[in-house]
C-alpha cells in the first residue's frame, strides 16, 4: 500500500495548513481552523478504517510512521481538538486576546500531530518539546495571575527535566542502534527477549519521562494549579496533552515489556500516585481541582496498565478518559444543576446491606465467567472492575424503585460488554509483544486497589472517628508533597511571582523605612 | 483537666466592639443556586455614599467610582456641558469646565492607604522571591472555609459550639505542616499552637498586643476585605439564621481567623527576625494614627470624580426628565385623576401583568404595539405571594420571594405517583450515575467501562445541543398546587385574603379583560453556574413560574372569586387568568395550559418577534437570518458566556400609571411598577412599593454599579476561569483565592466596552409629596438611601405637571430643561 503513507503525509500537510493559518489575520480564521480540523478527523478516521480492513498495521518511511495505535491516538486528538476548538470559539468571543489563544492552540495541536506521526527520534524529541512550550503559552494565557505563574514556573522546570531525560534516552538509543528510525529500533526489541543494561537504562529514562509528563506525584502540583487557565485549555490539557506519557510508553512497549526495572518504577510511583490522588480528590472543594486530581489518578492507572503489560487496556483507558475528562471540564458549569438534583433526590449513601448485595451480585457473575473461561492471566484489572461494578450497583440498589434497579443492571452489563469488546478490538492494534505477566506486580497493584477502596469506605462512613478526620486533613493537604516541591523549585530557581497584592501595595511609592518615608512626606506635603 | 467553670470565667462572653462593628459592615452574598442581587454597601447605608467611597478606598483600596478614563470617554458623548455645569454646582465645587476636564487628563495620584501587617512584610526585599503572604493567607483561609462548609462532617469541631468555625480552623492549622515548608518559615507552627482556643479571648489578646489603638474597627474591616467573598457568604448565613430568630458569629470568627494570621506573623517575626521587624512594626502601628489623614486625602481626590459621576447621572436624568415632562404635559387629563375614570372605561381586550424587571419594559412595549387596547401592568414578579416551592416527594424547598423576606406559605404540587414520575426517575438515575463517577475508587473502572460513551454527548453538545435541562424547574408541570402554612392547608378565607391583597396592589377591582395573562420570567442558559442571577430576583433568583401558576389558580377558583365578589372585586365570569413565563434569554412567552388558538396568542408571537428583532443588535445576532433559531441556539450553547445581558444598564424605577410611560421607549433601562395613587387613599400600597420593590431595585442597581467600579472586590471576574466551589456556594476565579461574589466581567462587558453604565437608581413616583414624605419619615432605611445619595428620588406631579427631587427632606424642582434645580420648599 504505497499510497497509504502518502495520504498520511497529506494529512500532515493539512496540519501544516493549520500552521499557515497561524499567520492569517482573518475574521474567518476560527471557521477555517474548524473546517481544517474536521477534515483532519475525517482523513484520520478513514485511514484507521483502511488499516483495520487491510490488516496492515504498521507502515513507515524515513520520517513518518503510522500504526494502528498512533492512528487511533491521531483520531482522538483531532476529535478532542475539534470539540474544544468549537467550544473555545464561543467561550473566548469578546476576549481581546482570542487570536493569541487560537495561535498557540493550533501550534500545540500541530506539535502533537507531528509527535504522534514521527518516525525519527530527533523529530520526535523536538516536537515533544514544542508541545510543552506552546502549551505553556496557553497555561500562561493570563500571565498576571500569580498561581498561574507559579504553576507555569514549576511546569517549566519539570518539562525541561523530562525533555532532558528524553533526549538522553534517545541519544542512548541512537548510540545502540546507530539509527534514528523508530520503526527499526522497535523492531529490534520486538524480536529479542534479552536486553543490555544500557537498554534497561533507556527504558528507565522513558518511564521517568512518562511519569513526569503524566504529572505523577510528587511533581503533580502544576497540574492542580493550572486550572488558572481558561476552561478550554484545561479540557485540551486533561483530555489530550497529558495522555502523551501513555502514548510514549505504548510506542516503546516492545522495550518496556522486557525492562523490569522500568516496570517497577512505574508500578511504585504510578501506583502510589493513583491511590493518593484518588483519595485526595474526594477531599477537595472546587470542581475543577477535583477533576485535576482525578486526572492524576487516571493517568496513574494508565501507566500501571502499561507496566503490567496490559497495553490494550492502557490504550482503552487513554481514549475513554480523554472523552470523559473533556466532557467533565467543558460541562463543569453544570455543577449547580447537579447540586439541585442532589438536593431533590436526597439519596442516602449506600448502606452496608447495599454494598453486600452488590458485591454478592458481582461475585456471582464473576464466578460464572471464571467457570466458563477460566482464570484471567492478570487479575488486578478485574479487581478494579469489581470495585466499579460493586459501587455502581450499591449506589443504584439504594433507590427503591424496581425499574431503576433494572436500569442499573443494564448499565453494568453494557459497561462490562463495552469494556470487553473494546479491549478485544484494541488488542488488535497493539504490536504483539506477548509480555510475561509478573505475579508480584499483579499482587502489588491488586493490593493497592483494595487498600484504596477500604480507605475510601472508611472515610465515607466513619467520618466521626478521630483518625479518619486526621487522614482527611492530611489527604486534603496532599501530604504536603507539593509544598515541598514548590519550596524546592523556588530554592533551586527563585522567581519573583506576580501578586494580586500589586493592587494593595506599591513599594516604589511607599518605602518601608518610616524615617525617610516618601509616604509620610507626602502626607505632610498634601496637608 | 481544666475545670470548665474556671476556663469559662477567663473567657470573655462577647467580641470586642471593633470586631463586631467591622463584621457588621459586610453585606450578605447568596449562594449560586439562589443568587440574587445585593447592594454590597447595604450595611453602610447610614453613611453618605461619598464618605463610604473615601473610607473604603483608604482602608481597602476599594473603588466606588470609575477611573478617570471612563468619564473622559463619556465627556462630549453622553455628558454634555450643561450636565457638567449642573453637577459642579450640585457638588458645590468651584472648578470650571476646563479645570474639570484637565483633572481627568491629569495622571492619578497614588495615595497612601491602609496595609495589613502581612502586606507590609511582603514588601521586604527578603520576601521578593517567595510566595507573598497576602496570597498564601487568602488561599489558606479560603480553602479551609470551603472544607468547613463542604466537608463539615470531616472538619467541624464542636457541633453545637458557637465558635465552631474558629476552632475547626485552629485544629486544621495546627495539623498543617505544609505552610512552614512552603513559606520557608521554621517555627511558624509553634505560633499556631500558641493561639487561644476561644476566638473572643484571642481577639482581646491580639488587640492588647497592638496596644489598643484607635480605629481598630477600620483595621478589622480592612482584614475582612482580604476574605471579602467568604465574609459575604457567612453574612448570608447570618441573614438566613436571622429569619428563624437565631444569631451566629461566623463573620466575627472569620475575622478572628484573619486577625490570627497577622498576629502569628507578628509573633513569628518578633521571635525570629526581630531586627528587621522593628521598622515594619512601627510603620504598621503608625497607620492607626494616620488613617484619618488617609481618608481626608482620598476624599479630596475623589471630590472631582464625584462631579463627573453626577454629571453622568444628570445626563441620563435630563433625557428621561424631558421625556417624562412631555408625557406629563400631553396627558389629556392629569394621569393621577385619569385612571379612576379609566376604571369606568371599557375593559381592555387583553391584560398582561409583567414583572417590574427592566427586561419586561421592551417586551411590554412590543406587546402593546400589537393593539391599542392591550393593557400591560408592571408588578413585582413574585406577585406578592410569600411562598416556598416544595415537592411532595422530596424535602427540597425553594423560596420564591425576595431575599428580604422569609416565606410563610408552602406551595406543593401534589402527586401521588411521584415515585413513578418519569422526570423524577430520570433525575434519580442520573444522580446515582454521577455519584458513582464521583466515588473516587469506582471512577477509575467506571471511566474505563463507560467513558467512551461521552463521545456521544460531546458531539451532541457541540453540534446539536438540546434545550438545557434544569433539575427543579422541569419538575413543575400543570398540576394544581396545594397551599399550606405550617402543615395545614390554607382555608378559603385565607386564600381570599391573599388574592384580595394582590388584586388591590395590582389596582384591579372591576376592569378585567377576558384574558388576564400573569407573566413571570426566567432565563434559559446552559452550563452556567451563575444562571440564577439571570432569573427573577423578586422570586429569590428563580423562575417565576410557580408564583404565576399559583396566582392563576387562586384567581380562577370559583369559590375564591365568589368570596372576592363580596369584597368588591367584580371579576366577570368569563375572565380567565392564564399563567405564562417570559423567557428573558429568547423573549419567548410560554403560556401554561392554554390550548386553543386565541387571537392574543398571535399577539404574543408577534411581540416576541418584535422584541427579538430589537434586541438582536445588542447580542450581535444577524437580523437577516432566522432570529428565533439564533436565540434558541444561544440559550442552548454550553460554551456561551453571554447568553443574555440580564439587567445590564438598569437606571430608573418608575412608580406610576402606565399611561405616563406607554408612549416612551425606555430602552430596557427602567423598572416599571404600575401605581395609581387614586386607588391608594392611605398610601399603603405606595409604602409597600417603597419598602420592598424599591429596596430590591436599589440592591440590583448597586450590585451592577459595584461590580463595574471594582470587579475585584464586588464582582466575580473572568467567567472563563470560573471554578464552582462546594457545588453551589460560589465560584473561585481559577485555582483558588477568595470566594468571588457579584457579577462576572462577561455579564457587564462585551470585550470592547462596558455594557453597564454605573449610575445610581433614579426612582420616579407619581404620588403626592405628602404621601412620599410621610413614608420616608416612617422608614429609616428608605430615608438613608435617599439622603445619603444611594439613589435619587423624584416626584412626578401631574397636577402641576412638574418633576421634583426629594433630597435632605426638601423638594427641589427639576426644570424642564433640566439645567437647574431649585429649592421650592
Amino acid at each position: 500500500m504505497p499510497w497509504f503513507i502518502e495520504s498520511y503525509a497529506l494529512m500532515l500537510a493539512h496540519a501544516l495548513v493549520l500552521g499557515a493559518l497561524l499567520c492569517v489575520k482573518s475574521q474567518k480564521r476560527w471557521q477555517i481552523a474548524e473546517v481544517t480540523l474536521l477534515l483532519n478527523l475525517v482523513i484520520a478516521l478513514s485511514l484507521l478504517g483502511l488499516s483495520l480492513a487491510k490488516g496492515d498495521l504498521e507502515l513507515s518511511n524515513n520520517w513518518l510512521r503510522a500504526s494502528g495505535m498512533s492512528l487511533i491516538v491521531m483520531v482522538l486528538i483531532s476529535f478532542i481538538g475539534l470539540i474544544v476548538l468549537r467550544y473555545a470559539r464561543r467561550n473566548l468571543a469578546g476576549d481581546r486576546d482570542n487570536a493569541r489563544f487560537l495561535l498557540w492552540y493550533l501550534a500545540t495541536l500541530l506539535a502533537v500531530g507531528v509527535t504522534i506521526s514521527a518516525n525519527h527520534l530527533v523529530i520526535f524529541g523536538f516536537s515533544w518539546a514544542a508541545i510543552s512550550l506552546s502549551l505553556n503559552q496557553l497555561l500562561l494565557f493570563y500571565p498576571e495571575r500569580p498561581r498561574a505563574a507559579l504553576a507555569a514556573h514549576k511546569k517549566f522546570l519539570s518539562a525541561r527535566l523530562s525533555e532532558a531525560l528524553l533526549f538522553g534516552a534517545f541519544a542512548l538509543l541512537f548510540n545502540q542502534h546507530n539509527s534514528f528510525d523508530i520503526s527499526v529500533i522497535l523492531a529490534h526489541y520486538q524480536s529479542t527477549m534479552t536486553i543490555t543494561n544500557l537498554d534497561q537504562l533507556v527504558a528507565l529514562l522513558i518511564a521517568m519521562v512518562a511519569l513526569i509528563k503524566c504529572a505523577q506525584l510528587p511533581l503533580h502540583g502544576w497540574l492542580i494549579q493550572v486550572v488558572e487557565a481558561p476552561t478550554p485549555v484545561s479540557a485540551l490539557l486533561h483530555a489530550g496533552i497529558i495522555n502523551l506519557g501513555g502514548f510514549l510508553l505504548l510506542l516503546f512497549s516492545p522495550l518496556l515489556s522486557v525492562a523490569p526495572i522500568a516496570q517497577w518504577l512505574l508500578l511504585i510511583v504510578a501506583g502510589l500516585s493513583t491511590v493518593v490522588a484518588t483519595l485526595v480528590m474526594m477531599t477537595r472543594i472546587s470542581i475543577k481541582v477535583r477533576l485535576a486530581w482525578s486526572t492524576i489518578a487516571q493517568m496513574g492507572l494508565m501507566l500501571l496498565q502499561c507496566a503490567l503489560g496490559l497495553y490494550e487496556l492502557a490504550l482503552l483507558h487513554l481514549i475513554a478518559h480523554s472523552c470523559y475528562k473533556a466532557h467533565a471540564f467543558l460541562a463543569s458549569g453544570d455543577a449547580v444543576n447537579h447540586f439541585l438534583r442532589k438536593r431533590y433526590v436526597q439519596v442516602p449513601l449506600p448502606s452496608a446491606l447495599s454494598w453486600a448485595a452488590a458485591f454478592a451480585c458481582v461475585v456471582t457473575v464473576a464466578s460464572l465467567i471464571i467457570a466458563v473461561s477460566g482464570w484471567p492471566p492478570v487479575f488486578s484489572p478485574w479487581v478494579l472492575i469489581t470495585i466499579a461494578l460493586t459501587s455502581l450497583l450499591a449506589y443504584h440498589l439504594n433507590a427503591s424503585n424496581r425499574r431503576l434497579k433494572a436500569q442499573a443492571f443494564m448499565v453494568a452489563g453494557s459497561g462490562l460488554l463495552a469494556y470487553s469488546f473494546f479491549s478485544f478490538v484494541l488488542a488488535k492494534l497493539i504490536p504483539d509483544t506477548t509480555p510475561e505477566f509478573s505475579l508480584a506486580a499483579d499482587i502489588w497493584v491488586s493490593t493497592l486497589f483494595i487498600v484504596m477502596f477500604t480507605v475510601f469506605l472508611l472515610l465515607q462512613n466513619a467520618a466521626h472517628l478521630k483518625t479518619q478526620r486526621n487522614w482527611f486533613i492530611s489527604l486534603n493537604a496532599g501530604f504536603y508533597l507539593d509544598e515541598w516541591a514548590t519550596r524546592f523549585t523556588l530554592r533551586l530557581w527563585p522567581v519573583a511571582l506576580p501578586t494580586t497584592q500589586g493592587k494593595y501595595f506599591d513599594p516604589k511609592q511607599q518605602p518601608l523605612n518610616p524615617e525617610t518615608s516618601l509616604f509620610t512626606q507626602k502626607v505632610e506635603n498634601t496637608l | 483537666m481544666n475545670n470548665p467553670t474556671i476556663v469559662q470565667a477567663h473567657e470573655p462572653m462577647t467580641y470586642p466592639t471593633a470586631i463586631v462593628a467591622a463584621a457588621a459592615c459586610i453585606a450578605p452574598a447568596w449562594p449560586l443556586d439562589t443568587a440574587i442581587a445585593v447592594n454590597p454597601w447595604w450595611p453602610l447605608r447610614e453613611q453618605k455614599f461619598s464618605d463610604v467611597a473615601a473610607n473604603l478606598e483608604a482602608i481597602g483600596d476599594v473603588k466606588c467610582l470609575m477611573p478617570k478614563a471612563f468619564y473622559r470617554d463619556h465627556w462630549g458623548r453622553t455628558i454634555s456641558k450643561n450636565d457638567l455645569v449642573s453637577a459642579a454646582r450640585l457638588q458645590a465645587v468651584a472648578e470650571n469646565i476646563d479645570e474639570l476636564v484637565a483633572f481627568l487628563d491629569s495622571p492619578d495620584k497614588r495615595l497612601p492607604h491602609w496595609h495589613n501587617l502581612s502586606d507590609l512584610l511582603d514588601a521586604l526585599p527578603a520576601q521578593a522571591k517567595k510566595i507573598p503572604w497576602h496570597d498564601e493567607i487568602i488561599q489558606q483561609i479560603s480553602q479551609f472555609c470551603g472544607l468547613y462548609f463542604q466537608h463539615s462532617e470531616h472538619i467541624r469541631e464542636g457541633d453545637e459550639d458557637t465558635d465552631s468555625l474558629y476552632k475547626s480552623w485552629l485544629n486544621v492549622a495546627r495539623k498543617d505542616k505544609g505552610i512552614e515548608v512552603l513559606m520557608g518559615e521554621p517555627g511558624l507552627h509553634q505560633q499556631f499552637m500558641a493561639l487561644p482556643e476561644c476566638p473572643k479571648s484571642f481577639c482581646k489578646i491580639a488587640i492588647e498586643t497592638l496596644g489598643s489603638p484607635a480605629h481598630l474597627d477600620q483595621y478589622a474591616h480592612s482584614l475582612l476585605f482580604d476574605v471579602h467573598g467568604w465574609a459575604s457568604y457567612m453574612a448570608y448565613q447570618a441573614w438566613q439564621d436571622n429569619f428563624i430568630g437565631k444569631t451566629n458569629s461566623l463573620v466575627e470568627q472569620l475575622l478572628a481567623i484573619r486577625l490570627a494570621w497577622d498576629w502569628v506573623l507578628w509573633r513569628q517575626r518578633e521571635q525570629h527576625n526581630s531586627d528587621a521587624f522593628v521598622p515594619v512594626r512601627a510603620r504598621f502601628l503608625s497607620q492607626f494614627e494616620q488613617l484619618p489623614l488617609y481618608k481626608q486625602l482620598h476624599r479630596e481626590q475623589q471630590q472631582l470624580l464625584w462631579v463627573w459621576q453626577k454629571a453622568l447621572e444628570l445626563s441620563y436624568q435630563s433625557e428621561l426628565n424631558a421625556q417624562l415632562y412631555s408625557q406629563l404635559k400631553s396627558q389629556p387629563h392629569s394621569p393621577l385623576v385619569s385612571t379612576s375614570s379609566h376604571q369606568s372605561k371599557k375593559a381592555p381586550i387583553l391584560q398582561a401583568v409583567f414583572c417590574i424587571d427592566v427586561r419586561s419594559e421592551p417586551m411590554r412595549r412590543a406587546l402593546e404595539a400589537q393593539h391599542p387596547d392591550i393593557e400591560t401592568i408592571g408588578f413585582a414578579g413574585f406577585f406578592g405571594l410569600p411562598i416556598e416551592y416544595t415537592l411532595s416527594d422530596s424535602h427540597y424547598r425553594r423560596a420564591q420571594l425576595p431575599g428580604l423576606l422569609a416565606p410563610a406559605i408552602q406551595a406543593t404540587q401534589n402527586d401521588r405517583e411521584a415515585c413513578t414520575h418519569a422526570q423524577s426517575q430520570r433525575l434519580r438515575f442520573s444522580h446515582n450515575q454521577k455519584e458513582v463517577f464521583n466515588a473516587a475508587p469506582a471512577s477509575l473502572g467506571m471511566v474505563e467501562m463507560l467513558g467512551l460513551f461521552k463521545v456521544g454527548e460531546l458531539i451532541k453538545n457541540s453540534f446539536w445541543p438540546a434545550n438545557p435541562k434544569h433539575a427543579i424547574n422541569d419538575l413543575c408541570d400543570d398540576r394544581p398546587f396545594e397551599l399550606s402554612c405550617n402543615g395545614s392547608a390554607l382555608k378559603l378565607a385565607e386564600k381570599t385574603e391573599l388574592a384580595a391583597n394582590i388584586l388591590t396592589n395590582l389596582g384591579l377591582f372591576k376592569r378585567f379583560a377576558t384574558t388576564v395573562l400573569l407573566l413571570g420570567h426566567g432565563s434559559c442558559t446552559a452550563n452556567n453556574p451563575q444562571g440564577a442571577s439571570l432569573d427573577c430576583g423578586a422570586c429569590g433568583g428563580q423562575s417565576g413560574e410557580v408564583n404565576v401558576k399559583v396566582l392563576a389558580q387562586l384567581l380562577n377558583d370559583s369559590d375564591i372569586r365568589h368570596a372576592l365578589r363580596h369584597r368588591g372585586f367584580e371579576i366577570p365570569p368569563q375572565t380567565r387568568f392564564i399563567a405564562g413565563l417570559h423567557n428573558t434569554t429568547s423573549d419567548d412567552i410560554n403560556c401554561f395550559g392554554a390550548q386553543t388558538i386565541e387571537p392574543w396568542q398571535q399577539w404574543l408571537a408577534a411581540a416576541t418577534e418584535r422584541a427579538q428583532a430589537q434586541r438582536a443588535a445588542s447580542l450581535g445576532l444577524n437580523p437577516d437570518l432566522d432570529l428565533p433559531n439564533q436565540y434558541r441556539q444561544r440559550s442552548r450553547d454550553w460554551s456561551q458566556l453571554r447568553p443574555e445581558w440580564g439587567l445590564v444598564n438598569n437606571a430608573a424605577f418608575i412608580i406610576a400609571p402606565r399611561a405616563l410611560t406607554r408612549d416612551l421607549n425606555l430602552q430596557g433601562r427602567s423598572f416599571l411598577n404600575d401605581y395609581d395613587c387614586n386607588t391608594d387613599p392611605n398610601s399603603s400600597i405606595l409604602e409597600l412599593i417603597m419598602t420592598a420593590p424599591m429596596i430590591v431595585t436599589n440592591w440590583i442597581n448597586l450590585q451592577y454599579f459595584a461590580s463595574v467600579t471594582d470587579n475585584r472586590t464586588y464582582g466575580s471576574g473572568n467567567k472563563l476561569l470560573h471554578n464552582v466551589v462546594g457545588d453551589h456556594i460560589g465560584v473561585f476565579e481559577g485555582n483558588g483565592g477568595d470566594l468571588r461574589i457579584g457579577l462576572s466581567m462577561q455579564s457587564l462587558h462585551d470585550g470592547q466596552q462596558w455594557r453597564h453604565t454605573p449610575i445610581r437608581l433614579n426612582v420616579y413616583i407619581a404620588a403626592t409629596r405628602a404621601a412620599i414624605e410621610d413614608i420616608v419619615s416612617k422608614h429609616e432605611a428608605v430615608a438613608q438611601l435617599i439622603n445619603n445619595e444611594w439613589l435619587y428620588l423624584f416626584q412626578l406631579d401631574s397636577e402641576t405637571k412638574s418633576i421634583s427631587r426629594y433630597y435632605a427632606s426638601k423638594w427641589h424642582c427639576v426644570e424642564q430643561n433640566a439645567l437647574n434645580e431649585e429649592v421650592t420648599s
